[in-house]
């Protein structure tokens, strides 16, 4: 009985022992958080994916530095309050290093303050509000801006598609608008009519009626500022009504997704991006490869951009290890700052001091179900 | 000429889906006059499942199951039998047993349901847009009627829905099922009493109501190419809000509901201004005047105010042994004030023990979230618990308390004038006044229109409320700064020393609650709590009994406004950030699970609800399943209600009676 | 308002007037151009087959249902199109045929809510609880007391209402009526469902009431204890007065026993 007793105590302490977050001394943990169910889940479970894969792969290398990537997961249902929940979770959890992911400006905005205060680095991959810029020294995203976005896509689409006359539609959020308000500015300064400029709710389904007032006005150009769900829907629907107008899209739009969803209606047009799938680049030839075979489906700028996130932490997480012995919370901001133009599937990754990421964009165009780049570029 | 033209077109088959769906809701309603949310989400299996049979394969819960690959005309009629199947299982399974349930039960339990199977279709099909596989229908070239286009999906859509709506309206005329149906249409009992089956006719309605539920969704899916898990949601309410137009229990009135609403979204967003984002808002706007000025429908001859026999949510204790067991449970605690008082010490002293025990941050936010929501459900317990009013729209108020405050101190204070927030930081406690009493002027104005209504008519107007004001929030960029959201809220403080820190926020939130409970028991306890509950018990009795029961309903509405309101104010400013993200329908429909959860019509019902609800959120997140497959703790939640509502309705804490007095 | 002085004029001890009442439902006429005239303090039995129209009467006289023609008058007041908590904040209770309890309140609290056109506290009143609350409430309380002890419920105030037997919660409505202190009693079928010894105590019950100056004005199929408690009892049929009197002028009138027989028959 007695001896059991022992027995059991003994056991039970080396259990606790074995369960002591002793971390690895170079393991980092990333805390990744999303939209993982409701509405729009689907943009969150694509950057999971591709920062998944890149830990895997990361974590599979035989010589890395000695670093070794950990994940856990939080769904903040694209919800502001759960963002804050969230945030601070993350900063409580002293083995979580990096924050990494956001769905939403929104969430991503209402946790910046507490990431700010437990001195928490952010590194996130799709959310481009410009009030993000700047808003605390530990936060930086691998993605530009929507006002940068936009005001390339509005040159482009007047000086180098020549588009004299523009209807504009853009989904009714941050991303949305920001982008569709540098994209007309841009377009404009450029000597090109704006005809028209709706909003439409995330979600919509129906864009018949827009189209139809939107053919009225034959314009030369429409451009979407928004996601491919919609995107896809727009193509159709134009031409169910027979409006053949040239389509250029956001950078929401990059997905295999738009072409899946969207048929032969897609054909043709055009948009822009970090992430060209189509290129002959090997490191790009595969990643494609590997997130179909693991995931069974192509990847599209959200994984491409967590991918890349994963990389670029592994760049940061290694510098530190290699200077400091240990990867800490202080030790990885310091080195995302230093760390200069690591390679990765959407371009080099170079962080400005306002924590966004420098570099310019590629114009892809739909071509026989494929992205191909598009044969005019801006430059 | 085209454009109107197209217009007409695109009108019309919108029209024919809504109507579709609509006669679903219609048709159960005739006869249990119960709005079956779920309908939405059978209209989303019927999109996915008619998918997953005519791809090659489909990837189900992750895996990749091959799949007959069938032709659409094989696939179609097998898909709707499936969701008429799941009609008939989910009628049989969650609604029969509260057949004689109080009049918020199956409701409830309906919009539970719903949770679920939403939930459920994330776990199998993923989170992902389903592309609609292409077939005969959509190969084929739209025609050209001049300029305008229409495809041959969307003339199957509206032959089919003509047909299928006529051979309806000639089975419910000519068949012996059809008359039994209208029979029981008129009077469930009566039907009873004189030989007709009723269980058997409940569940006929059930079966081609889902029938034609999938139907709507299969084309719906068509139309616009794609299945999604929430695909269902939206339309759902709009068939729903069809159904009430057409005048509801009404089956030619729910397709003209339909094709009136296809008409006024499509003609209305394309010629309102800055129609096409405020375009679902239509819909409401609709519904909103139409019960206003003819709440019996369109066609409808029958007001939805007949005189229920059934209180709103009296529950009778059922037999079950699970449910003798947490009686005896409950009678435990129940019973004595001293043990009432006793209970609720127990609960102060945990409550102000919480962040001891926890140390962490983290802990004490997640525990400022508990006070937020049970703040929240306190109020909303007022209309719904006490007063016995359903209400879906009751986030509207806690937005309306957040946007005045970050408005007034971010938007007009500081940027408009100039002024330094800290200085003005006694400004939040006279807000947390302001923001309430806004709320409350909000809750008359929400409530005027909704006097006549009862039940089921007072869910969807309320409903439609709160999805206007988001709508507002969303798309009024210059007064809400729209999606983008209004950030660099101060946190709370006191003569410059702010109150910012989650321990803080927590201290403060316990104080609001602790008055809001105050305030709230010294409402109950009165005669005008006694009024609520009267109300809620029997709507006629009370009238008889002296109470003006337009008035008592509107102090309902306007006191749980200013909790609402209240709340709204401490939320921007503990969150520093707000955006219309925080105010969705989904949101006020998890505060009134908590309610439920907890016990309606009690004090500690909705924090007790709150604190098991949040705290089991945030602890499910560790565990592994829910790590692979987040959506599954609101499937929990979705699954945990319709259990409760069918063995223990009252709630947790429901044995426990609210004393009405003063003391 | 010339209807005000004619009834002021020709006869000042009309409490309730019913004049050229009417009520249809679709096609059926529920009541046909009723005319009633009820005096302070009487106890008036109204008696008729099933569906004569008697539930009909209560409800249009409570204002649930609305007249179709003809006017009401208490008083020398019109009451006939208000709500019916305006009629009864003006002194008309009743009971429902159908027991219609506030099931989850207490006895007591029924009984409370009988009292609710008294209370005048305001919100503040309320929230910081004011002498003037708290005398109102316990002003309630007491007469609530009372009369839960006068129809014999005195020891189950704090059971919820849905706990009592049948014939206690019949008792109930009645003490929940008679805490409005009103000038007019509508009781339908107090005694349906009671046995011989509930009924005589009720019975009594309701001649002391009576006695005590409250008017009443009574339905119940039990003839015995309408002819017992009644010293005037009208007939119903088919929405129609057919007989108008005293207990035994009403008993051997041939209308009346045909209405009954035929219905049977
Ligand atoms: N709300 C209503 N709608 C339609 N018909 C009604 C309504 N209320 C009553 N009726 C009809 O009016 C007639 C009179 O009904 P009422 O209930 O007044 O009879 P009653 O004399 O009280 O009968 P009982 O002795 O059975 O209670 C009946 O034929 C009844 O069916
Ligand atoms: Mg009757």
């Amino acid at each position: 009985m007695r001896k059991a007793f022992v027995y059991l105590t003994a056991a039970a302490a080396l259990t606790a022992l074995a369960a002591l977050p002793v971390k690895a001394a170079e393991e980092v943990k990333i805390g990744f958080t999303a939209a993982l169910s409701g509405d729009f889940a689907a943009y969150g479970e694509n950057m999971q994916r591709g920062l998944e894969l890149a830990i895997g792969e990361i974590n599979a290398k035989t010589d890395n530095g000695g670093v070794t990537l950990a994940i856990t997961t939080a769904d903040d249902r694209g919800l502001p309050s759960d963002g804050v929940l969230i945030a601070q979770r993350f900063c409580s959890d002293d083995t979580v290093d990096i924050v990494m992911g956001y769905s939403f400006s929104s969430v991503a905005l209402a946790a910046a303050t507490i990431i700010n205060d437990c001195q928490l680095p952010v590194l996130a991959s799709a959310v481009t509000s410009p009030d993000l810029a700047g808003v605390s020294p530990y936060f930086r995203r691998n993605v530009l801006t929507d006002a940068v976005q936009g005001e390339l896509a509005g040159t482009y689409a007047a000086k180098v598609l020549g588009a004299k006359r523009i209807a504009a539609l853009n989904q009714q959020d941050d991303y949305g608008i920001g982008g569709t308000d540098a994209f007309v500015a841009a377009a404009k300064a450029a000597g090109a009519e704006i005809l028209s400029r709706e909003a439409y709710v995330l979600g919509t389904k129906d864009f018949k009626t827009q189209l139809t007032s939107i053919k009225a006005q034959t314009p030369d150009l429409l451009w979407v500022g928004g996601f491919y769900t919609e995107a896809a829907k727009i193509a159709q629907q134009a031409r169910q009504i027979g409006l053949d107008v040239q389509i250029l899209g956001s950078d929401g739009l990059l997905s295999p997704k738009l072409i899946e969803l969207g048929g032969a209606s897609i054909d043709g047009t055009i948009l822009y991006g970090m992430f060209d799938p189509s290129v002959a680049k090997p490191e790009v030839q595969a990643f494609v490869k590997a997130y179909k075979d693991k995931y069974g489906e192509e990847p599209n700028a959200w994984a491409a951009l967590a991918y890349d996130a994963g990389y670029t932490l592994n760049e940061a997480a290694k510098l530190a290890a290699a200077k400091n012995g240990k990867v800490d919370r202080a030790g990885l901001n310091a080195a995302f700052a230093e760390i200069k133009a690591v390679p990765g599937v959407t371009g080099p990754t170079t962080f400005q001091e306002n924590g966004n990421r420098e570099g310019t964009v590629v114009y892809l165009q739909v071509k026989d179900g494929k992205f191909i780049l598009a044969p005019k570029q801006l430059n | 000429m085209d454009i109107l033209l197209q217009f007409f077109i695109n009108a019309l088959m919108l029209g024919a889906i809504y109507a579709l769906a609509a006669v679903a809701y219609t048709l159960v309603y005739g006869i249990l006059e119960m709005i079956n949310f779920a309908f939405g989400e059978l209209f989303m299996f019927g999109a996915f499942l008619v998918v997953s049979f005519m791809l090659p394969q489909v990837s189900l819960f992750g895996v990749m199951v091959p799949m007959p690959g069938l032709p659409f005309l094989l696939a179609a009629p097998l898909a709707i039998l499936f969701v008429a199947a799941m009609g008939y299982l989910i009628e049989r399974c969650a609604y029969r047993p509260l057949r004689f349930a109080p009049r918020l039960a199956p409701l409830i339990t309906a919009i539970a349901v719903s949770v679920a199977l939403q939930n459920l279709a994330q776990s199998v099909w993923g989170a992902q847009e389903l592309s609609y596989p292409s077939f005969f229908l959509l190969e084929a070239k739209p025609i050209q009627i001049g300029g305008a286009y229409i495809s041959m999906v969307e003339i199957a859509v509206i032959v089919t829905a003509a047909v299928v709506m006529t051979a309806l309206h000639f089975y419910v005329k000519k068949t012996r099922m059809g008359r039994a149906m209208r029979a029981a249409a008129q009077d469930v009992e009566a039907a009873a009493l004189m030989g007709i089956p009723v269980n058997r006719v409940i569940a006929m309605a059930f079966i081609i109501g889902s029938g034609l539920a999938a139907l709507a969704g299969i084309f719906y899916g068509a139309v616009y190419l794609f299945a999604h898990p929430h695909m269902g949601f939206m339309p759902g309410l709009k068939a729903m809000v069809a159904a009430v137009l057409g005048g509801i229990g009404n089956i030619r009135g729910a397709m003209l509901g339909g094709i009136v609403l296809g008409f006024a979204e499509t003609f209305g967003a394309a010629y309102l201004p800055n129609g096409s984002a405020y375009r679902d808002a239509i819909a409401f706007g609709i519904l909103i005047l139409l019960l206003l000025f003819r709440p019996q429908g369109l066609l409808g001859t029958r007001l939805p105010n007949r005189l229920a026999d059934r209180g709103a949510m009296a529950f009778k204790g059922s037999a079950s042994a699970i449910d003798a067991g947490l009686a005896r449970l409950s009678a435990f605690f129940a019973g004595r004030d001293l043990v009432r008082y006793a209970s609720w010490g127990v609960l102060a002293v945990v409550a102000v023990s919480v962040f001891f025990i926890f140390p962490s941050p983290y802990w004490a936010r997640v525990f400022v979230f508990v006070l937020i929501y049970a703040l929240l459900a306190s109020g909303l317990n007022i209309v719904v618990g006490f007063a016995g009013l359903l209400d879906l729209g009751f986030v509207a108020f806690w937005a309306v308390g957040s946007y005045f405050t970050s408005i007034l101190f971010v938007e007009v204070l500081a940027k408009g004038y100039g002024v330094d927030m800290s200085s003005v930081w006694w400004l939040f406690y006279v807000n947390l006044l302001l923001g309430g009493g806004l709320a409350a002027l909000f809750g008359m104005m929400l409530g005027y229109p909704t006097l006549r209504l009862r039940g089921d008519y007072l869910a969807i107007m309320t409903l439609g409320f709160g999805e206007i004001i988001r709508l507002v929030a969303t798309n009024w960029v210059d007064l809400t700064r729209g999606p983008m959201g209004i950030r660099g809220i101060p946190v709370p403080s006191l003569f410059g020393y702010k109150l910012g820190s989650p321990v803080q926020l927590y201290l403060l939130g316990l104080v609001l609650l602790a008055l809001a409970v105050f305030l709230i028991a010294l409402m109950v306890r009165s005669y005008l709590g006694r009024a609520w509950v009267a109300i809620r018990e029997d709507e006629a009795a009370a009238e008889a009994m002296g109470i003006n029961t337009a008035r008592y309903k509107l102090y309902a509405y306007s006191a749980g406004g200013f909790f609402g309101g209240v709340t709204g104010v401490f939320f921007a400013h503990s969150q520093q950030y707000i955006s219309p993200l925080s105010f969705t329908l989904f949101e006020n429909i998890l505060i009134l699970m908590l309610i439920v959860l907890g016990g309606m019509g009690t004090l500690a019902g909705p924090i007790i609800g709150a604190a098991i609800w949040v705290v089991f959120l945030e602890v499910a997140r560790d565990m592994p399943f829910i790590q692979q497959h987040h959506e599954l703790r609101f499937m929990a939640l979705g699954i945990l209600l319709v259990v409760l509502m069918i063995f223990r309705p009252q709630g947790l804490l429901g044995q426990k009676r609210q004393p009405l007095m003063m003391s | 308002m010339p209807d005000q002085a004619t009834v002021l004029a020709l006869d000042d001890k009309v409490l309730l007037d019913v004049k050229g009442v009417g009520r249809r439902f679709g096609g059926l006429v529920a009541l046909a151009n009723l005319d009633v005239a009820i005096r302070p303090g009487e106890a008036l039995g109204l008696i008729g087959p099933n569906g004569a129209g008697k539930t009909t009467f209560f409800n249009i006289i409570a204002g649930a249902i609305p007249v179709s023609s003809g006017s009401i008058h208490l008083d020398g007041e019109q009451i006939s199109g208000l709500s019916p908590d305006r009629i009864a904040s003006k002194g008309i209770a009743r009971t429902f045929q159908n027991i219609r309890l506030f099931d989850e309140m207490s006895v007591l609290e029924n009984v409370l809510i009988g009292r609710h056109r008294f209370f005048r506290a305001s919100l503040f009143g309320l929230i910081f609880r004011t002498k003037r609350a708290h005398a109102e409430e316990n002003l309630s309380k007491e007469v609530a007391r009372k009369v839960l002890a006068r129809v014999g419920l005195a020891d189950k105030m704090a059971q919820p209402a849905r706990s009592l037997s049948y014939g206690d919660q019949r008792r109930l409505e009645i003490a929940r009526a008679l805490a409005l202190e009103p000038k007019l009693l509508l009781l339908d079928e107090p005694m349906a469902g009671m046995n011989p010894t509930e009924k005589a105590d009720l019975s009594r019950l309701i001649v002391e009431l009576n006695r005590s100056g409250m008017t009443i004005l009574l339905i119940e199929h039990d003839m015995k204890a309408v002819m017992g408690i009644s010293k005037r009892v009208i007939v119903l049929h088919h929405g129609e007065i057919i007989a108008d009197g005293s207990p035994d002028a009403v008993r051997a009138d041939r209308t009346v026993i045909d209405a009954y027989l035929g219905r049977r028959g």
